[in-house]
């Protein structure tokens, strides 16, 4: 089959056709969703190497669950949703392993526990200062609206991500909200003043 | 999607992202200048974020459809894979403390006296076998520890007695058989 004629497929009939055999169909499926996963997992952990490592992981997720017909994913749901959801739960389960790590003293603070802002060590990605600042903005987003904003940006609907991190549509709209109001705030003050204290949803 | 019991601003961001499509609703919204000023504000981060491209490392792309393939979760060797860095530097710390440790009881074991120095050039490599032979797992703690303790044993028989807390009597303290203890209670000089 062509791989044009793939692209009118819509993405349950492209899983049927992976777990029938047709690998090419997975194929399509990755080529589709990797920038939006890989998009979502640097936002969370902002750090490249990592990011890739969370990238392989989800996939690899994806793979097995599909395999053993014990995935979550429903041909009613849409299949990014589901990619997304897994990266997620690969995030933040490497939170959850790097705390063990990190000595929680008393005196440090949320901000202190956010990754790395240091620059993305990536010559290759000839991006503008706005958008490394904007990636090192994104960075300093307290989580649960940092995890909306990057969701919305990869193509989730406010009441997909609602539903995807337990949460109504308003806490969801509120915390994009609180997010862009956050992301505005760093970037001007990035060549003026210190950071403003972000708002907290 | 029901306006009902939305916030303005919340409702504006519906709006913003495509997810609300009535214009006149919009237009409705806007006239009031604050929240005009918000939807501008916002449009602009939106837009920057919007030229957010980034891309994953096409070997790991790679490795995922080779894993996609049949037995590919099993077949696929990750060779793109970064080691884990806590990991490392545990295992480097492990050999760190076994070579001192090594390094220690290779002292305590040598001969400080040349004329015990039996044999010169066959010494070095009988120690390196002899540590080769005890060469615990170099990760395992137990072992390690084990390794450490002996070393405490050896350092203890192989010193003399400090001269004023033997911890335990010399042989020749002790008074021969018969004999009266060696010990003579204070009192006794007092009597003399």
């Amino acid at each position: 089959m062509k791989a044009s004629a793939y692209k009118d497929l819509p993405e349950g009939e492209l899983i049927g056709r992976y777990l029938e055999g047709d690998q090419e169909a997975f194929e399509v499926l990755v080529r589709l969703h990797k920038e939006r996963v890989f998009g979502f997992l640097l936002g969370m952990v902002q750090d490249r190497n990592l990011a890739n490592d969370l990238f392989q992981d989800t996939w690899l997720s994806v793979i097995s669950a599909l395999r053993k017909k014990r995935g979550s994913y429903e041909h009613t749901g849409r299949f990014i949703n589901w990619v997304i959801r897994i990266a997620r739960n690969a995030a933040l389960d490497h939170f959850r392993r790097r705390s063990r790590w990190t000595d929680n003293g008393a005196d440090e603070t949320y901000w202190d526990r956010l990754p790395d802002r240091n620059p993305l060590p990536d010559a290759v990605l000839t991006i503008s200062e706005d958008l490394q600042l904007l990636e090192e903005s994104i960075g300093r987003l307290p989580s649960a609206q940092r995890e909306v904003v990057l969701m919305r940006q990869e193509g989730l609907t406010f009441r997909e991500i609602a539903q995807l991190t337990g949460v109504s549509i308003n806490t969801a709209l509120g915390r994009m909200r609180y997010g862009l109001i956050n992301l505005r705030k760093m970037m001007n003050s990035a060549h003026q003043v210190p950071v403003d204290t972000p708002v907290t949803a | 999607m029901k306006r009902i019991h939305m916030d303005k601003n919340l409702w504006l961001l519906l709006h913003l992202y495509g997810e609300e499509h009535n214009a006149d609703d919009l237009d409705e919204l806007l006239k009031d200048g604050a929240l005009s000023e918000e939807y501008r504000q916002l449009g602009q981060v939106k837009s920057l974020l919007d030229q957010r491209r980034v891309h994953p490392d096409p070997a790991r792309v790679a490795h995922v459809l080779r894993a996609a393939a049949p037995n590919g979760l099993h077949g696929a060797a990750d060779t793109t894979r970064r080691r884990p860095r806590m990991r490392l530097i545990r295992r480097v710390s492990a050999w760190s403390a076994f070579a001192a440790a090594a390094a220690v009881a290779a002292l305590l074991v040598w001969p400080l006296d040349p004329d015990d120095a039996v044999a010169p050039d066959s010494a070095p490599s009988e120690a390196a076998s002899e540590s080769t032979e005890v060469l615990p797992p170099w990760d395992d703690g137990s072992q390690l520890v084990d390794v450490y303790t002996h070393i405490e044993v050896l350092s203890a028989r192989s010193t003399d007695d400090a001269w004023d807390e033997p911890e335990v009597l010399r042989i020749d303290s002790l008074p021969p058989a018969g004999a009266s203890s060696g010990f003579t209670p204070a009192s006794a000089f007092r009597q003399r």
